[in-house]
């Protein structure tokens, strides 16, 4: 089943990149626009920090690192599972129904139903944040590469939790993708700006903190508690998003409507 | 004047069609009290750390009317699009209304919906989260004036993208770069008066300083010298972009009537 599975994967990426490669040029110019896009906000944060020095405890190579991991991560998620955000549109228009007939896991089938190959900026954003960040060892690489992938479950898990909102009420597209917008802005934002209360929501009703705080922290020095409470956030997430896609599958109803996918 | 009577009853549809769409609106209102609180968070610390007393109230007030006027915005180079790909534009073209004053109107209508109520609400919230307002209550009327004009030439700088269309496949990676220039150049996140000197320089040669900057600061640092300067630079702008829309305008018109929509 595995097997198979990634034969699908696979096939489906391949196929995506030809769609993609029959606009070369728009392709090419969108990928640019994505990395200039992403390059102003680390030159406005450069300048905050230039002006500022610090931020709490926080300098500007660790604000690069968050950049490094949060646009490698959302690069990863972009290219391979972001159909994920087509979920609102697919429930709505009844095209779930082939879906959920077909013996892949559906779950599986709409993640990967779609990618955007604009998104191959994000991640050279990520290599070129890495550079700058000043954590270029062997060691910052590793922690770099851990906790890109625990950031990229982490964006899975939320885009998962928000867009299966759509399970439950109609027109939920919009609400979904703010909620989603809103857990990206706050990882792009530097952990030591929240303490007490609002460490504990950062960490806990928006997990933003498992992809700012302890990546940060891991790359100034490794403690197996950081590395550990990581890995079961993004764990628990992970699980808690895939139950609330399944219990909303579970109350799903075709509307009868035919549609191809 | 009667010929302006179609596009304020158009306004007035459009708005009423906002208003109605009230989850987008509070959609929209909940990513708007995001970055409010972020930021807050954000210059409550580095006005702590600088020892600098009011820094927080001034930026946090920047951010709502800055963040207002892009949020406000109905993505109309989208709609625009839209309409050029789709034929939509052709089927106006021999009706008796302007089909840029027409659809303007009624991106004006859904904008000022967006404006007023986030206005309301978030300046509510902000005011709640700033001991002390850096504007004196006689200027509200002025600052908020020139806002809600920057709000208008916002919606005609992104037509203005919409007409790219003409040309390009796809102008949302355009709007994305410009909304990205608007946030370095413009100072639409963090203000320009923290950027080095040479930097403020270069922006004041684009278009995005009037709009932005020039206009917002007002919140924090009121003249009517100042405000006149705003004034007569969002004009000067304006009436480059108007250049450029009515040469694209005519194009387009020129396309229609030779290729027949």
């Amino acid at each position: 089943m595995a097997g198979n599975m990634f034969k699908i994967f696979f096939a489906i990426q391949k196929s995506n990149l030809k769609q993609i490669f029959q606009t070369k040029a728009d392709s090419l110019v969108n990928m640019s626009m994505m990395l200039l896009n992403n390059c102003t906000y680390i030159f406005m944060w450069w300048i905050v920090f230039n002006n500022r020095g610090s931020i709490n405890g926080w300098t500007f190579q660790d604000m690069a690192f968050l950049f490094a991991i949060l646009n490698t991560s959302y690069g990863i998620y972009a290219l391979s599972c972001c159909g994920i955000q087509l979920l609102p549109q697919i429930v709505e228009q009844g095209s779930l129904d082939h879906i959920i007939t077909s013996p892949q896991p559906p779950l599986f089938l709409i993640a990967t139903s779609y990618a955007s190959f604009a998104n191959w900026g994000d991640i050279l954003t990520g290599i070129i944040m890495f550079a700058m960040s000043g954590y270029c060892s062997l060691y910052g690489f590793c922690i770099y590469i851990l906790c890109s992938l625990t950031a990229f479950s982490l964006i899975f898990s939320v885009s998962l939790a928000a867009h299966s909102l759509s399970f439950f009420a109609n027109n939920m597209e919009r609400l979904a993708h703010n909620i989603f917008l809103a857990f990206i802005t706050f990882s792009s934002q530097p952990a030591a700006i929240f303490q007490g209360l609002y460490k504990i929501i950062f960490l806990t009703l928006l997990p933003a903190g498992f992809l700012s705080l302890f990546p940060v922290r891991l790359a100034h020095s490794f403690s197996w508690a950081d590395f550990t409470v990581l890995i079961a956030g993004c764990l628990i997430f992970l699980l808690a998003s895939r139950k609330i896609f399944y219990i909303g599958l579970s109350h799903y109803e075709s509307n009868n409507m035919f549609s191809g996918h | 004047m009667p010929a302006m009577n179609k596009y304020l009853y158009t306004f007035f549809i459009s708005a009423k069609q906002t208003w109605r769409n009230r989850t987008l609106l509070l959609g929209t209102l909940f990513f708007l009290m995001i970055l409010l609180f972020i930021y807050n968070r954000l210059w409550q610390i580095i006005g702590i750390e600088s020892s600098q007393s009011g820094l927080q109230s001034k930026y946090v007030w920047y951010l709502l009317l800055s963040e207002i006027i892009i949020l406000s915005a109905p993505k109309n180079e989208r709609l625009l699009q839209q309409d050029i790909k789709s034929g939509t534009f052709a089927y106006y073209i021999n009706k008796p209304v302007s089909f840029l004053a027409l659809r303007f109107a009624e991106y004006a209508g859904t904008m000022s919906v967006s404006f007023f109520f986030m206005l309301l609400l978030g300046g509510c919230a902000t005011a709640i989260m700033t001991p002390q307002p850096p504007f004196l209550a006689k200027d509200i009327p002025a600052i908020l004036l020139a806002a809600y004009i920057s709000s208008l030439i916002n919606i005609f700088m992104f037509t203005a993208i919409g007409f790219c269309a003409l040309w390009m496949n796809d102008v949302r990676p355009l709007g994305m770069v410009i909304q990205r220039l608007a946030f370095v150049l413009g100072g639409a996140i963090f203000p320009l008066s923290i950027y080095p000197e040479w930097f403020v320089k270069i922006a004041s040669f684009t278009p995005f300083y009037a709009f932005y900057y020039k206009s917002i600061r007002l919140v924090y640092d009121f003249s009517y010298a100042a405000l006149a300067e705003a004034l007569i630079l969002d004009a000067f702008w304006l009436a480059v972009l108007g250049f450029f829309v009515s040469i694209a305008y005519k194009k387009a018109l020129k396309r229609i009537n030779v290729y027949g929509g």
